[in-house]
């Protein structure tokens, strides 16, 4: 079984998503903030994807993605950013980052998305 | 007529009958003098073509007649002729000029020669006369001496230019008024010496005088605006015109000097020049103002636009999480083979919707009061109202999301404090306070405080985050302005303008006291009695 963390700091956003990917057949672990998905990172590794949020308290998805790019292992781990702001998409795309899911989430393009990105593994995003 | 044994005066040869009379022919037809003889008495004995041409007598009017016909009363009265006579009989020669009449009466000035004439024993026999009209010529004379001196007088009464001659070495010979008034010398002082006098030193040393007058010489005039130099040292800006003065022959006799003072010029021009750089400097504040007023607005636009992007990304965040559980019930429903989302999906997906609807209706309504503040449309009900009570609710209100972030709250709550508050409103200022301190000073402590002083309700709000820099603190009140930049926090960065907002719509201040490494005080001053406020600031 695939495994997804998911980092995002609002709560019904996070247990929606995860709702949602549990009922698809994921088994999802789930983040408040970068922070606290770094230091989970640093004990477990083993996951298969990555649900980003850009907008967090303490450590936010920009900051998450850039120590991500310093470490190697991290960035063998394929990412999807979501954020309701378009403007992070082109912000993001410039760090290669080709994932981008905009908020409000549509359900069908999401499970969509997720699935392509876990198919096609890090392949597309391995120029971090 | 005469005879041959006279002799005329001065002549040392005695004159042959012949030669005789070819000098009384020739006198005879002299034209331009008057030339007579008298016998001792005075009496006309002669005349000749000029004694007719100039005093109009012809030759048989005048011959017999007494000379004293020639003067006027008053010489007659004076007895001139007699004395004109009697002068020419003893030394031998008069001369004279004076004024002669004519026959018509009329007057005219005359040079008049009378001499001797004696016989071989010395016994005066006559006087011959010779006179000359110096009517024209003396008219032209004085035409010419009284323009001359007018001239004079004038060039010597200007006071606004030094006018002065200078000889051909440059040594001065006339001074008038203005070369007294401008340069300080008077006639005295300046006449014979030479004009380089008043040169500045460099000029002096440049010999610069003896090129000025070089070049009046080869040009005819020479000018130039430079320095003078007054008697008492001072200088003055100057305009100078030298001219060349030449003879008939085209000899250069000397130079005129006209000299006027610019300064009054230079002054003016300094000050036109000065006004103009006081317009430059103002146009160059104005600009530096304007372009000052420009950044300020495309911060403001700036904040405005970042303002517009959180607030998006407040409103899509409910959204996102609605809009997922509906499609996620969605999914789970397929009417025509009778599957159904669970109950217990379905009580989730309905708590999630109604809270996150909440969120977004809050949300609007916190929208809709900026623009009301910003409209100057944000109305109060101002109720008597138990402080205490109210800020003891909003305490326990927030005891349990502060306590999920880490920040136990501590208070200190004075008992009994009524005031005239709209209670809703005052309750959203403390709730702002309390987020901010969520936000910002995680982890940390929260105090909060409310006292009285005198006629004012103290509420206090401590939080040991990470404190304000002292340069941030007056523009957090300001709208848009969030107390960490970038997306790391999120929130409208409106909830302080707000807060400001309602508490001076009380009549109150909110106050920040931070020190980085510190923590936070946001301070309120609240009048409790406000219609008594309201009397006394009228007053």
């Amino acid at each position: 079984m695939k495994r997804i963390l998911i980092i995002e700091d609002d709560d019904d956003i996070r247990e929606a998503i995860s709702d949602l990917l549990t009922d698809s057949g994921y088994q999802t672990v789930e983040s408040v903030n970068g922070h606290a998905a770094l230091e989970l990172l640093e004990r477990d590794r083993s996951f298969d994807l990555l649900l980003l949020d850009i907008m967090m308290p303490v450590v936010d998805g920009g900051e998450f993605l850039r120590r991500r790019a310093h470490d190697p292992a991290l960035s063998a781990i394929p990412a999807i950013v979501m954020s309701a702001d378009g403007h992070a998409r082109r912000q993001h795309k410039l760090n290669r980052i080709d994932c981008f899911v905009k908020k409000p989430i549509d359900l069908q393009t999401f499970l969509g998305t997720v699935e392509t990105r876990l198919m096609k593994g890090f392949d597309s995003s391995t120029g971090e | 007529m005469i005879g041959n044994d006279v002799m005329l005066q001065h002549s040392c040869t005695p004159i042959t009958d012949n030669a005789f009379r070819l000098l009384a022919t020739a006198i005879a037809s002299v034209r331009d003098y008057a030339i007579f003889v008298l016998d001792a008495d005075g009496i006309v004995r002669t005349w000749n073509a000029g004694a007719q041409r100039i005093k109009g007598y012809s030759e048989a009017e005048i011959v017999g007649k007494h000379f004293s016909t020639f003067y006027t009363e008053d010489d007659i009265k004076r007895s001139h002729p007699q004395r004109e006579l009697r002068v020419a009989a003893e030394v031998g020669r008069f001369e004279e000029e004076g004024w002669r009449v004519r026959k018509d009466g009329t007057t005219f000035w005359a040079n008049v020669i009378t001499t001797r004439v004696s016989d071989a024993d010395g016994k005066v026999i006559g006087f011959a006369k010779v006179t000359r009209d110096l009517s024209e010529k003396r008219i032209v004379e004085e035409k010419l001496r009284d323009s001359e001196e007018r001239f004079r007088l004038m060039v010597d009464g200007v006071r606004d230019y030094a006018i002065f001659l200078i000889d051909p070495n440059g040594v001065i010979s006339t001074w008038n008024e203005g070369a007294e008034r401008l340069k300080g010398y008077s006639s005295k002082q300046a006449i014979g010496q030479h004009f380089s006098l008043f040169y500045p030193e460099e000029d002096r040393e440049t010999d610069k005088a003896r090129y000025e007058l070089d070049e009046a010489m080869l040009t005819g005039r020479y000018e130039e605006e430079a320095w003078r130099i007054r008697r008492d040292g001072t200088r003055f800006w100057a305009n100078i015109v030298i001219t060349a003065l030449r003879d008939k022959t085209g000899e250069i006799i000397g130079f005129s000097n006209v000299t006027r003072d610019l300064t009054e010029r230079r002054r003016s021009d300094e000050r036109l020049r000065r006004a103009n750089e006081e317009l430059e400097r103002r146009v160059e504040r104005r600009t530096v103002e304007l372009s000052q007023a420009k950044s300020e607005l495309e911060a403001a636009l700036q904040a405005r636009d970042e303002f517009l992007s959180i607030a998006s990304h407040e409103l899509q965040t409910p959204l996102t999480s609605l809009k997922l559980r509906v499609q996620m019930l969605g999914s789970k429903l397929d009417l025509e083979q009778g599957k159904y989302p669970s109950p217990k999906e379905l009580s989730k997906s309905i708590e999630t919707i109604v809270r996150q609807s909440d969120r977004l209706s809050a949300l609007i309504e916190y929208l809709l009061d900026i623009s009301r503040v910003q409209l100057g449309k944000f109305t109060y009900d101002f109720e008597t109202t138990d402080l205490s009570v109210l800020v003891r609710n909003a305490v326990d209100l927030w005891m349990e999301p502060l306590a999920a972030v880490g920040c136990p709250v501590r208070s200190q709550i004075e008992p009994g404090l009524i005031g005239e508050v709209d209670g809703p409103r005052f309750e959203q200022v403390i709730s702002n306070l309390f987020s901010n301190a969520a936000k910002y000073a995680p982890g940390h402590a929260v105090e909060v405080s409310l006292g009285r002083e005198g006629q004012e309700a103290i509420f206090k709000i401590h939080d040991h985050g990470p404190g304000i820099e002292r340069a941030r603190q007056d523009r957090i009140f300001d709208r848009y302005e969030r107390i960490i930049g970038g997306a790391s926090v999120s929130g409208l960065g409106l909830g302080l303008f707000i807060a400001r907002s309602i508490v001076e719509g009380h009549h109150g201040r909110i106050f920040l006291e931070s020190q980085p490494g510190f923590g936070s005080t946001f301070i309120i001053r609240l009048p409790l009695n406000l219609k008594r406020f309201e009397a006394e600031a009228k007053q």
